[in-house]
């Protein structure tokens, strides 16, 4: 992916993110995950990616 | 310590009475230049440099804008390949500040360190730094060394009749100019653009207001841009931190948190956050305090007949990413080369069509790419700032997530890969050098390809055997490589501007004369 098109995800997740009222905002986010896990269909990598995730 | 502006003095130009106003009829110029700022000068030197009589009119009577802003302070390395036909490019080397090194911070931690120019073999660096008046300075010290440029003070064009009559205020008065074609370069608030009643394609004020302070301090040495997200010392908002001559550095603030944004915007106030800044001890003086706000702005079409629109005339975008004043300057190098070629005789009025369907697509992809680095820096929304805080927090972790991190994507040569003009015909290892792209640049001979380059059209012989006046790139050689030539060899055909107009695989001499017959001859498609 580019440069160009990161700087174009983030307006579409942004925009994603401000469209979803305030109270639904974290079921949508992880609708999201869950349809991104399902395309990437790589069980070890989705794991990586969490443990990524974690703080 | 109340802050003492400013200690520049910019130069002052002759006013002379133009001919029009003196009883004399000059006729009509081949072309007439509205604006004499970076889009303004540069084209005045690509035309006047092939010998096009030129009449440049600019309403002041010294450079720079804005009193003594710096203004567009970093010169991308495709610009400084430009001024360096116009043998100024030294002259900004050596008086500004080089630098390929970045720093970004997140509050006060650094998160990353980065490098913009990966090979060390080109001969311009990433960016060098300098304020614009002396950059423009420099620009008018060349220009009055060109027989062919007439550069008028105090000359501010207020009316255009047909596009091609203009009439020019003087404090002799007012007169009519005539011109077959005229370039605004006039500016954001472009009077041409104005009277020609030219649309935006696309025109908003962004929420987001800053402040500069250009401030001068002692022992500062560092050349390394920082950029700071966030950071508590501006309550939060973000600080950008790069050093320019004279050892004065441009900070940029973002003030739009601050309830009272006019007062943040005050030398005193400036002064105030420098302190906590850099510490109270510090030692600094400060050289120009205001505040600006941006707007992203283009037009729907960069010419209308015989009148083209260039810079802040065509487009205007926040500063990240230095696409201004580099814009402004690439815009002059693809329009200078093909004016010359048609008041020449030499190709066909068409071809200036290709200024806007090359020129466009660049100005829309410096509105897009610095209107997000904004975005990122100083989010406006609440969906902005939580995917913007998502990738910081994975970014001061993981080097992946960088990429992501928008701190201002910084000016590189827009590549025409649409352009009508372009011709590739074989299969090429890589898209680096593909037809549109500005030619890469490395070691050739004792110098640097862009210098073999020149001011007209080149061809280069990828194999082991040239025709006279083409250049040879033997195997081995890294531009070989940096070309993406296949062990067969490879024909490329650079355009006036240095950008890569035609490639083929194999040595093929009629190719080349071919693709650039099709220049001369472009007729645009119904």
């Amino acid at each position: 992916m580019t440069q160009a098109e990161m700087d174009r995800l983030f307006d579409q997740l942004a925009a994603l993110v401000d469209a979803t009222p305030a109270p639904e905002r974290e079921r949508m986010l992880m609708r999201l995950v869950v349809g991104l896990a399902e395309a990437l269909g790589d069980y070890e990598r989705i794991c990586e990616i969490i443990r990524k995730t974690r703080k | 310590m109340t802050p003492r502006l400013p200690p520049y003095s910019l130069p002052r130009y002759e006013y002379r009475k133009p001919p029009e106003l003196a009883g004399s009829v000059p006729g009509e110029y081949p072309v007439a230049i509205a604006g004499a700022g970076l889009a303004g000068l540069t084209a005045a030197l690509e035309l006047g440099s092939r010998g096009i009589r030129t009449v440049l009119l600019d309403e002041d009577d010294t450079v720079g804008a804005s009193g003594l802003s710096s203004r567009g302070i970093c010169y991308a390395k495709r610009s400084l390949e430009i001024f360096d036909r116009f043998g100024i490019a030294e002259r900004v080397r050596g008086k500004g500040v080089t630098w390929n090194d970045g720093e970004v911070y997140r509050g006060t931690e650094r998160m990353y360190r980065f490098n913009l120019q990966a090979e060390n073999d080109q001969k311009f660096p990433a960016f060098v730094n300098l304020q614009q008046f002396y950059v423009e300075e420099y620009l008018v010290a060349r220009l009055q060394q060109t027989p062919a440029v007439d550069l008028r003070w105090k000359s501010k064009v207020v009316d255009v009749a047909d596009g091609v009559v203009l009439k020019v205020e003087t404090p002799d008065g007012a007169y009519d100019l005539r011109c077959r074609y005229l370039l605004a370069c006039d500016g954001a608030h472009s009077a041409v653009r104005e009277r020609i009643g030219m649309r935006d394609e696309q025109s908003e004020l962004l929420e987001s207001v800053w402040c500069i302070a250009d401030v001068r301090m002692a022992g500062a040495t560092d050349v390394v841009r920082r950029s700071y997200l966030d950071n508590p010392l501006n309550e939060g908002g973000a600080i950008w931190y790069h050093q320019m001559a004279d050892g004065v550095w441009r900070t940029d603030w973002l003030i739009t948190h601050y309830p009272d944004r006019d007062a943040e915007a005050t030398p005193e106030r400036a002064a105030a956050r420098l302190r906590k800044l850099l510490g109270a001890d510090a030692q600094f003086e400060l050289i120009w305090v205001g505040p600006y706000r941006f707007r992203k702005r283009y037009l729907e079409r960069m010419r209308a007949g015989p009148v083209f629109f260039l810079g802040d005339a065509a487009a205007q975008h926040s500063p990240f990413g230095a696409r201004g004043g580099n814009r402004a300057i690439q815009d002059a190098n693809n329009l200078g080369w093909k004016l010359a070629l048609v008041l020449q005789g030499k190709a066909h009025a068409d071809l200036l069509e290709t200024y806007h369907e090359e020129r466009h697509p660049a100005a829309r992809e410096c509105v897009e790419h610095a209107t997000r680095s904004a975005v990122f820096i100083g989010p406006e929304s609440a969906g902005q700032r939580l995917v913007r805080d998502a990738i910081l927090d994975l970014a001061q972790r993981h080097a992946w997530a960088r990429a992501w991190v928008n701190t201002g994507r910084l000016s590189v040569a827009c590549v025409y890969g649409q352009s009508p003009l372009n011709i590739e015909r074989g299969r090429f290892l890589f898209t680096t050098a593909r037809p549109g792209a500005a030619a890469p640049d490395g070691r050739f001979g004792s110098g640097y390809l862009v210098e073999a380059l020149g001011s007209d059209f080149k061809v280069a012989y990828f194999g082991e055997r040239a025709e006279p006046d083409a250049l040879l790139i033997r195997k081995g050689d890294p531009l070989w490589a940096r070309y993406g030539v296949p062990d067969e060899g490879a024909t490329y055909v650079f355009r006036p501007d240095g950008h890569v107009l035609a490639r083929c695989t194999g040595i093929d001499g009629a190719f080349a004369r071919g693709a650039m017959q099709r220049v001369l001859d472009y007729r645009v498609q119904a």
